[in-house]
């Protein structure tokens, strides 16, 4: 409650610093502009053309369909690596000898390049549901297993003594030492593998499936139509920055309040 | 020669009795035969030289290690401790870190807000400071938190590893004479650790004198003029006087003197005993 | 007649000729629109002797009288002497009168006087602007320098016969990149002594507000940036569409900066509140170029309007006011006139944008933006000269602040 109310105290300020985001945005279209009058409409679209396709995608629903497809998809696979990477990293943070035998298991998975995967799971799963949920699942399962397993290893043994001889009962050491404590390498290793979902998704359905934003991508690239190509790029890139802005950011400025540095 | 340092204890308020404790660490011996009594509203300064196991002890002493040999009895109702280190939360506003024991205890928000703000104002913190985190304060500013979050819990017994090592002498000492004011007023037992000579000289009843390898103690001081009447001429005159002793230059590695003593020993208002 | 108040201090002339002109050639510019009388010919037309005479006259005039006062103090270095700014003012009125001449007179009388007044204001300042390695004001030294370079262009396209329209643009946008320099030197003292003016009152809601007002340069050096950066661009390809998406850059970077200026309660008092009216102009006329540029059916001139009335004229008033009365020895003027003239040139600059949209009706939108911009700066004249003609009130010799 008291989170939220700071939140939205802040809000307009907040949204209010996003001009400087925006300013540079609008000098990548400025960018973006040159290069499309410099090499041609068939090679680069122009942004305006972008926009108009965007429009008429949206309009025709093909747009808000397509990107609920791939939105499902990347939240199952994201959330089964949320679930049992930081339930298992966990696990693992709290026992040195699991923490030991993972990490070469984590190095080898991180390792991993997500096409590899990609192919993996088209000869298992086809051209189904499966195969962007398991990519993604897998790609981003070793983020949030070390972030939990580093959470865990790291607490501070300082901290412990101290609250120790105040005498902290079990609970009061979990909610108030540990957990916060292992939320701060959680979370950006949430956050990260959140931004990681979206690209792995639209990856794995531009080779393997017939629906979903990926595959869109691939229709209007085979249609040599630079426009509708880049709307859907415009699209990807739209959701991502919103959920970075509007979404995870006021999100993180009030959960590390604590961490922030004085300018 | 431990056996000559402990007096029964004869207070009836509590007290905190080590006996002949022993401490290995694998194969190192860190602790060899201590014992000594601390009784209410005495003030024990553990001197020594780094490494000399001082930390050891009094982790001992809080419960943070295990007793291996000998016996350790602390019959005081709460004992606290405080860190070199501040150890605030640093995900906790500085008021909720200093009401943190507090709330251990089982005491309501409203309960132990009230309490905090009251001794807040008495370790020299605003009401602004207690809204922040710990890292939008000063080192000063953390370390009046952490005292005041000790002297919430009230306690009978205080357990003291250096806290304010890091400071400025002139907050040392404003802080140590907070502490130095609740002690005379609640009849605090203290047990510090410092390697300063002067600052044990400055506030403490007895001084027990530390030898490391393995740690021992060669020598205690008893300070019999009273903390209060302490100035700083007389702080000055007594540290001189036993850095003068060849018991003390032993034990901190210090040359012989090489010139005669430039104090006069007739005046000194201390005794001890090896 | 070097004895005179007048010539205690180098913005007085400076600041009465820009107020005087001002009002002459716009009071002409109006009547001509209106049709109530021709202009005399000049070179390369109308058009350009209006954006001309309002920017090398009216805006050029009040800037030199500004840094030339200025620059001293944020380099501390001696006053202007006396013999120096008054031949520049002499200058200054001779660069008017072979510009209003032009027809007869041919091009090269005009261009000697104006070129010469810009390049050796910028050449008279530079030894001071760099000297003191901890308070160079390379910004200011620039934009001294590019508002030469503009008249040196904008005269040698004349004497090419090319239409010299780009160069007053151009130099709209480095008077642009120099308010906002400026503004943010004189917003750190108007802001803050707000601030401290407002009752302490520390309530719980207040807490977060910053209690300091600072211009931090990463922002104002991006909004520099991309204002010169339009600027650039629209010079070189005044019909391309990336034109567009800088122009709006440019607003983004200037809202960019108001960020700086939220600081509560402390805004909505009269000083400050007219420099983020300028900031707010500026960011609009921006965005209106802006969608011009990419395919709106909105006419440019209606920016640029924006721009030069709603930015330049609002933030010379400002400046006239500030700077004109602390450096004669007067506090900061706390009468009415001052809301009233700061209104008059709001009204002037949406009247003059809103011309030229949808079926408006051109002409009295003109007159309307005219009538109250003559208006305004008749007012600051009526409350003004007397402050630039007498003798300081507190017995002072110089530019010192009140004693």
């Amino acid at each position: 409650m008291h989170l939220l109310r700071s939140t939205l105290r802040e809000l307009p300020s907040y949204l209010w610093s996003g001009w400087g985001a925006i300013c540079s945005l609008l000098l990548l279209m400025a960018a973006w502009q040159l290069v499309s009058e410099l090499y041609g409409s068939l090679v680069l679209a122009q942004p305006l053309e972008a926009f108009a396709s965007f429009k008429h995608l949206w309009n025709n629903q093909t747009l808000p369909e397509a990107l609920i497809i791939t939105g499902r998809r990347a939240l199952s696979g994201l959330l089964l690596a949320l679930g049992l990477g930081t339930g298992l990293g966990l696990l693992a943070g709290v026992s040195v000898t699991a923490a030991m035998m993972s990490r070469p298991l984590v190095t080898v998975l991180l390792g991993m390049p997500p096409i590899a995967w990609l192919v993996l799971a088209m000869l298992w799963f086809g051209a189904s549901d499966g195969t962007p949920i398991f990519t993604v699942f897998v790609a981003t399962f070793p983020m949030v297993f070390i972030g939990a397993l580093q959470g865990a290893r790291t607490v501070d043994n300082q901290l412990n003594e101290m609250a120790q001889t105040l005498q902290l009962p079990k609970r009061m050491m979990l909610f108030d030492v540990y957990l916060p404590h292992v939320f701060s390498y959680l979370f950006p290793a949430w956050v990260a593998a959140l931004g990681m979902s979206w690209k792995i998704v639209v990856m794995a359905e531009l080779l393997a499936n017939q629906d979903g934003v990926g595959a869109s991508l691939a229709v209007a690239r085979s249609h040599l139509d630079s426009a509708a190509s880049m709307a859907w790029i415009v699209a990807i890139v739209l959701l991502l920055l919103g959920i970075e802005y509007l979404f995870l950011e006021p999100i993180k400025r009030q959960v590390e309040r604590w961490r922030v540095t004085e300018a | 020669m431990s056996s000559s340092l402990n007096r029964k204890p004869v207070s009836q308020k509590g007290y905190l009795l080590v006996e002949n404790v022993e401490h290995d660490f694998v194969r190192t011996q860190v602790l060899q035969n201590i014992g000594f009594t601390v009784q209410a509203g005495e003030v024990y300064a553990l001197v020594g030289p780094s490494g000399c196991g001082k930390t050891t002890l009094l982790h001992l002493c809080n419960g943070l290690l295990d007793l291996q040999d000998g016996i350790i009895e602390n019959t005081f109702q709460k004992t606290a401790s405080m860190f070199q280190q501040p150890r605030l939360l640093p995900w906790k506003t500085c008021l909720d870190n200093m009401t943190l024991g507090l709330k251990a205890k089982g005491w309501n928000k409203k309960d132990r807000n009230l309490k905090g703000l009251k001794l807040a104002k008495l370790v020299g913190l605003q009401p602004s400071d207690l809204e922040k985190f710990p890292h939008q304060l000063s080192g000063g500013m953390q370390s009046r938190v952490a005292l005041a979050r000790v002297l919430l819990l009230e306690p009978d017994l205080l357990l003291l590893d250096e806290p304010f090592s890091a400071l400025d002498i002139g907050l040392k000492t404003e802080l140590y004479q907070l502490l130095l004011e609740q002690q005379t007023q609640q009849d605090l037992a203290v047990l510090m650790i410092t390697h300063d000579l002067m600052e044990a000289v400055r506030l403490s009843d007895n001084i027990l004198l530390m030898k490391s390898k393995p740690g021992r103690i060669a020598a205690s001081f008893k300070l019999t003029r009273p903390p209060s009447l302490r100035d700083d001429a007389w702080v000055y005159q007594t540290t001189a006087e036993l850095l003068q002793q060849p018991i003390v230059r032993e034990s901190f590695e210090l040359p012989p003197p090489t010139s005669p003593s430039p104090v006069d020993l007739a005046t000194r208002e201390w005794s001890y005993t090896c | 007649m070097l004895n005179h108040p007048v010539c205690l201090c180098a913005f007085r002339p400076f600041f009465l000729l820009s107020l005087v002109s001002g009002l002459i050639s716009l009071f002409l510019w109006l009547g001509f629109l209106q049709g109530w009388w021709v202009l005399p010919a000049t070179t390369s037309g109308i058009i350009v002797w209006h954006a001309h005479e309002l920017l090398f006259g009216f805006v050029m005039a009040s800037l030199a009288g500004f840094i030339l006062t200025a620059m001293p103090e944020f380099t501390r270095t001696p006053d202007v002497r006396r013999q120096i700014f008054l031949g520049l003012a002499v200058l200054w009125v001779l660069g008017r009168i072979t510009f209003w001449a032009s027809g007869w007179l041919g091009i090269v009388p005009t261009a000697i006087t104006n070129v010469g007044f810009s390049l050796g204001l910028w050449l008279y300042l530079q030894p001071r602007l760099l000297v003191n390695p901890l308070r160079r004001q390379w910004l200011f030294s620039m934009g001294l320098a590019g508002m030469a370079g503009i008249s040196i262009g904008f005269y040698s396209d004349l004497l090419r016969d090319l239409y010299p329209m780009r160069w007053l643009h151009a130099g709209i946008g480095m008077m642009m990149a120099l308010i906002v320099i400026t503004a943010s030197r004189i917003a750190m003292r108007i802001v803050n002594e707000s601030i401290e003016a407002l009752p302490i009152n520390k309530d719980e809601n207040d807490q977060d507000l910053p209690d300091e007002y600072r211009s931090t340069p990463p922002r104002r050096n991006l909004a520099v940036f991309c204002i010169l950066l339009y600027t650039a661009t629209h010079f070189i390809w005044p019909q391309a569409s990336v034109n567009g998406w800088l122009a709006l850059a440019a607003a983004a970077s200037v809202f960019n900066v108001l960020n700086d200026w939220h600081v509560g309660r402390a805004l909505f008092s009269r000083w400050p509140l007219q420099f983020y009216a300028v900031y707010w102009f500026m960011a609009v006329g921006y965005i209106v170029l802006g969608l011009q540029h990419l395919g709106m059916p909105i006419p440019a001139s209606s920016g640029w309007h924006l721009l030069s009335i709603g930015g330049m004229s609002l933030s010379v008033f400002s400046v006239l006011c500030i700077s004109g009365r602390t450096h004669s020895g007067h506090q900061l003027d706390e009468r009415n006139w001052v809301n009233l003239v700061t209104c008059l040139i709001i009204i002037a600059a949406i009247s003059r944008a809103l011309a030229g949209w949808l079926d408006l009706p051109l002409n009295l939108l003109y007159l309307i933006s005219g009538s109250t911009w003559l208006a305004a700066f008749s007012i600051t004249l009526y409350y003004l000269a007397p402050v630039f003609l007498k003798p300081r009130p507190d017995g002072g010799k110089g530019c010192e602040e009140p004693l």
